[in-house]
Order: structure tokens, then C-alpha cells, then sequence
């Protein structure tokens, strides 16, 4: 790639970079906060709760995340809410990596010990109280190790966002491509791409490493 | 009924590119973990650098890159041909520390006791840790075939007509999101649950009596 080229492409891919960035943030904290909720509802002693959690897991989990985020792309129109597209795929995207960080909080709480809870009841705790102050700092250390490898995975979702046409990194990188098609035989493919694959890489490895980290650190 | 016979048309190419990418992920991931389980220095190394690469970065990327990058170094691809690539590579770095965790699993034990009764090392390996690692890596790797398998959805970027292409075309032209999309979501749900299920059969069925790997 010359020289004077090499400017105005990285400006681009920064603006993709940052629609990225903007929509991994947003996803990870609605997925958070569902799938915290979710895992923690996964406790309840309503059979009807359980079984919604059961249902919402095993079907966000089991349909591909491209699917729901099309899903969601299409059906918020067609319920007459019009929104742009990176709403859609934020919402798409967070209930589909809700459902994984409901499973990984539902596994980590039934991994305590149901005794902790009858302990704490027999002290007199509530059922709440018995969740919040003696199962979930246990739960936390297996949690945490797992919900760290899964933001790796949100991120990496956040690239499917440019199937719908945002203008994130991929789509940046895409537009990029073709646009330098127009100015000179030579193609860039090769030098831009490998740009965005450093760029996940940079974001997605180290997150992975601390995982690995608080695995080895958490374990009891 | 037109219709369905598209969507299933688009499911059995979904289940083809999977199949051969998933064949593919567990044939390579069982080789490279085996090196990485002797740990053979240079090339383990090697191979972690695959790994990393691979699960650091977003499929779509690595699909789009196959498919519009490397026709700039010579290599033309068709989606088809893209599309199990990619899943096979992409499987084969999670497949090779699947398998790598399950040789590791292996009580060390049971390899001493094979070279203490006069097994060469590579007999040992074959005869006693390989089928024992292999069978302890089953549920881990029937997870990660399946998750290929829902992957597959994304080699709609490269336009190949596997089921969510299909289904995403026909919501394009009918606006019948939540029918078209929810009999694709049960396809998807069945295969997957299809996988699961054979996959605890096999694990049963291969078992060894009192041999629980582990522990």
C-alpha cells in the first residue's frame, strides 16, 4: 500500500473501529444485565419462572446469533418500532449473549451447595437474602473465569453487526476496499483485512489470557 | 409448502458445509492436540499461535478474508468451498484443545503402567492414553461441532444458500419474519438437539466399565 493511502484508510477503519467498540460495550451490558437476572431467576421456587428460564436459555442458546440478530432486524419494523440498524443488532446480539451469561450464572450458583442456602435460611436469612450474602460470592469465583471468555465472544459477535450494514469495523474495511477499487488496479484486501484481524486480535487476547488467569486464580 | 421445501433445501446445505468442516475440525484438532499433548517444543508453539489466532478473531472475519482476500494471492475460492474451509479451520483450533484437555485427563498411571510392561511409547499412546482421551473429549467436542454447526450460519456474508440466507431472502420478499424465521430457528434446534443426543449414545456405547477417565 503507498504511502499517502495509508492515512485516510486508518482514519476509516477508526470510525469503524469506534461503532465497534460502541456496540460491544453496549451488548455486553444489556447481555449482562439479562443474563444476570435470568441466572439469578434460574433459583426461583416458581415452576412457571424456571421453566421460562429453561425455555429462554435453550432456545437463544440453540439458534444461531446471526439468526437472531436478523430476527430482531426484521420484526421491530414490522411491530411498528423504527429504529436504525445498530439498535436492532445491539438487541439481537444482547439476548442471544444474555442466554450464554444466564446459562454460565446458572451453572455457577447450582455448583454451591444447596446447604450454603439451608444454613443461611436456618440462621434466619430470607430466601433473597440467603442468594445475595451467602451463595453469590461463592458463585461469583466460578463465574467470573467463564463471563470474562464470553466477552471475547460478544466482541467477536459485534463483527456480524455488518451483515445487517452497519459500518463497523468489518463494514468499514469492506466500503474500504471497494472504494480503493474505484482509484487504481491494485487491491488492498489482503493488507486491510489483516489490519481488522491485529485490531480483534489486540482486543481479544488479552481478555482471553485474563480468563485463563482467573481460572487459575479462582479456583477453589 | 413451496416454501419449506426452500427452507429445508437451504437446511441440507447448512448440515453439508458443517459436516465436512466439523469432519475436518475434529480430524486436524485430534492431530495438533496429540503433538501439543507430547509437547514436542518447536511446534507447540506453532500450533498455539494457530489456536489463538483463530479463537481471537471474529469468523466473519476470517470467512469474508478467505473469500475476498485471497483471490489477491492466487487463490480462488467458491462459497461452497469457503464456507466448510472455514468452519474446519476455525473448528480446528478449539478442536485441538478440546483434545488436548482430554489426553491430559488421562491418569498418567495407566501410560506408566503400559511402558512398565514393556509398550514402546507410541504403542503406549495408540493402544492406551489416545482411546481413553478420545472418549473423554466427547461432550466438549459434540458442543463444539454443534456450535460449527450454528456457524454455518454465517457463511451467508459469502452467499452461500445455506439456511439463513434462504430464510433471510424469503423474509425479504414475504415480510413473514416470524414465521420463516421460527420454523429456521426449529431446524437449527432440531439438528442441534439431534447432535446431542447422538452424542451421549456414542458415549455410552464406548464407555469403558471402571475406567472413568479422570480423576
Amino acid at each position: 500500500m503507498s504511502q499517502e493511502l495509508i492515512a485516510p484508510v486508518a482514519a476509516h477503519l477508526a470510525t469503524g473501529l469506534a461503532v465497534t467498540l460502541w456496540v460491544s460495550l453496549l451488548t455486553t451490558l444489556f447481555a449482562t444485565a439479562i443474563g444476570v437476572s435470568v441466572g439469578a431467576a434460574s433459583n426461583s421456587a416458581h415452576a412457571g419462572v424456571k421453566l421460562a428460564v429453561r425455555v429462554y436459555i435453550d432456545v437463544f442458546r440453540g439458534v444461531p446469533s446471526l439468526m437472531t440478530l436478523l430476527f430482531v432486524f426484521f420484526a421491530l419494523p414490522h411491530a411498528g418500532i423504527r429504529t436504525g440498524p445498530i439498535t436492532a443488532s445491539v438487541l439481537g446480539l444482547a439476548l442471544w449473549g444474555g442466554a450464554n451469561i444466564a446459562e454460565t450464572a446458572r451453572g455457577a450458583l447450582q455448583s454451591i451447595s444447596s446447604h450454603q442456602t439451608e444454613a443461611a435460611r436456618a440462621l434466619g436469612m430470607s430466601r433473597v437474602q440467603a442468594l445475595l450474602f451467602a451463595v453469590t460470592p461463592q458463585a461469583i469465583r466460578r463465574f467470573l473465569p467463564p463471563y470474562v471468555g464470553q466477552l471475547t465472544v460478544l466482541i467477536q459477535a459485534s463483527a456480524l453487526t455488518s451483515v445487517v450494514g452497519v459500518t463497523d469495523l468489518l463494514g468499514a474495511a469492506r466500503q474500504m476496499i471497494e472504494r480503493l477499487a474505484y482509484v487504481g488496479p491494485e487491491s488492498h484486501a489482503v493488507a486491510i483485512y489483516c489490519a481488522v484481524l491485529i485490531t480483534f486480535f489486540a482486543m481479544c487476547y488479552p481478555l482471553t489470557m485474563l480468563s485463563n488467569y482467573l481460572e487459575r486464580k479462582l479456583r477453589a | 409448502m413451496d416454501q419449506l421445501v426452500v427452507l429445508l433445501g437451504g437446511l441440507g446445505r447448512s448440515v453439508l458445509i458443517s459436516a465436512i468442516g466439523i469432519l475436518l475440525g475434529v480430524v486436524f484438532g485430534i492431530v495438533l492436540g496429540a503433538v501439543r499433548h507430547a509437547r514436542v517444543p518447536l511446534i507447540d508453539r506453532v500450533i498455539g499461535g494457530y489456536v489463538n489466532l483463530f479463537r481471537c478473531t471474529p469468523l466473519l472475519v476470517q470467512v469474508v478474508m478467505l473469500y475476498f482476500a485471497l483471490p489477491d494471492v492466487g487463490i480462488k475460492l467458491s462459497p461452497f468451498a469457503t464456507s466448510w474451509l472455514a468452519l474446519g479451520l476455525w473448528g480446528a483450533a478449539y478442536h485441538t484443545e478440546i483434545f488436548r484437555a482430554g489426553l491430559g485427563a488421562v491418569s498418567p498411571n495407566l501410560a506408566v503402567a503400559a511402558r512398565a510392561l514393556g509398550m514402546p511409547a507410541s504403542r503406549t499412546f495408540l493402544a492406551v492414553t489416545l482411546p481413553l482421551g478420545l472418549r473423554a473429549s466427547i461432550p466438549a467436542a459434540t458442543t463444539m461441532a454443534i456450535t460449527q454447526f450454528r456457524s454455518s450460519s454465517f457463511m451467508i456474508a459469502v452467499g452461500y444458500q445455506e439456511l439463513t440466507y434462504v430464510a433471510n431472502r424469503m423474509v425479504a420478499d414475504t415480510f413473514k419474519d416470524f414465521e420463516v424465521f421460527g420454523v429456521a430457528a426449529l431446524a437449527y434446534l432440531a439438528v442441534s438437539n439431534a447432535m446431542a443426543i447422538a452424542s451421549r449414545w456414542l458415549e455410552r456405547r464406548v464407555a469403558v466399565h471402571g475406567l472413568g477417565v479422570g480423576k
